[in-house]
């Protein structure tokens, strides 16, 4: 029994040596150092910094761009300081090259309440008339008469 | 050091005295010293030549790319560890073969004799293959001869009693089915 497991183990040991071939092929390590040099040597005909460059002046577009349209428009500045004050020399001037639009509420004491407005504005409506007897009835029209003509 | 290095190729001079040519020169070295070591346990894991090549050149570029390569303290452990992860990722599932008639050796030395050997090596090596990865790996690694049991409990990331019990698992498995065999053949 022990002599058969002996027998067994040789024969084990003899596959396992041959199991996996201790030459390689020739010229192995010429292969590795080419694969690692060309790996390694610099491209110059990369896309890499062309895509970089282009990534770049994308994003300066999407920056600037919005900013400029915003200052080629008129801002309308709400200030809260009363009318009279404004027009006091001590206002500060509002330039006219800002394109700026200053608009003066008038302090909540002086405002109408919301209400009156209301009432105000509705009693300044135009309400439809009914239809006068005149516009109703058809219109003649005598035929012109020139001298000299006929 | 700079990735872009020139790798002087035998009886190519490298472009430009310094200290690039010398960082190409001693990784010319690196390889020239471990590169049979590498493809031996790429092939005893991926069990294919070309893939073992492939996963030896891969090694080396990581190692080559990681920029530290100069200060690796164990460099056969290190290579042998991304080597064996590179090729398990290329190993394709074996399925055994038609099942042969297995003579078991009388010992003999004849032409007939050598034959029946080999044909019970291809046997084996075969069952070996068919083993679960997780025995397979530690007996194919121990079997190269080359690597501690320590190095391969390393590799492998286990504790060494793990690989010592595997292995023994795997033998047995192996020597049961030889049994077998022999039982089979004796009846035939």
């Amino acid at each position: 029994m022990n002599d058969e497991n002996n027998n067994l183990d040789n024969l084990i040991d003899g596959a396992l040596s041959s199991y996996t071939p201790s030459a390689a092929r020739p010229g192995l390590e010429q292969s590795i150092l080419a694969s690692v040099a060309a790996a390694s040597r610099p491209r110059l005909s990369s896309w890499r910094p062309l895509w970089a460059l282009t990534a770049a002046l994308a994003l300066v577009a999407i920056i600037i761009i919005p900013f400029a349209i915003k200052s080629t428009r008129p801002t309308i500045a709400v200030l809260h300081t009363p009318a009279v004050a404004m027009h006091s020399s001590q206002a500060a001037p509002v330039s006219a090259a800002q394109h700026t639009l200053a608009v003066h509420l008038r302090p909540a004491a002086q405002r109408e309440p919301l209400q009156a407005l209301a009432k105000k504005s509705r009693s300044g409506f135009i309400t439809p008339l009914s239809i006068a007897p005149i516009e109703t009835q058809p219109i003649t029209i005598a035929p012109i008469q020139i001298e000299g003509l006929n | 050091m700079s990735n872009a290095i020139f790798i002087a190729m035998p009886g190519e001079p490298a472009p430009q005295a310094g200290d690039s040519a010398r960082e190409a020169d001693s990784f010319a070295e690196f390889v020239e010293r471990n590169a049979h070591f590498v493809y031996r346990i790429a092939l005893a894991v991926a069990r294919d030549p070309h893939d073992a090549e492939d996963a030896a050149q891969e090694t080396f570029l990581q190692v080559f790319r990681g920029e530290r390569w100069q200060q690796i303290e164990d460099e056969r452990g290190y290579l042998a560890r991304v080597a064996w992860r590179l090729a398990v990722r290329r190993r394709k599932p074996r399925l055994l073969e038609q099942e042969l008639p297995l003579e078991i050796s009388s010992g003999n030395a004849s032409p007939e004799q050598s034959a029946i050997d080999r044909q019970m090596e291809a046997w084996l090596h075969e069952r070996i293959d068919a083993l679960p990865e997780k025995l397979r790996q530690p007996l194919a690694l121990a079997a190269l001869g080359e690597l501690k049991l320590v190095e391969v409990a390393k590799i492998l990331r286990l504790p060494e009693g793990t690989v010592r019990r595997r292995i023994h698992t795997a033998r047995q498995k192996l020597k049961q089915q030889l049994m077998e065999e022999k039982g089979a053949g004796h009846e035939r």
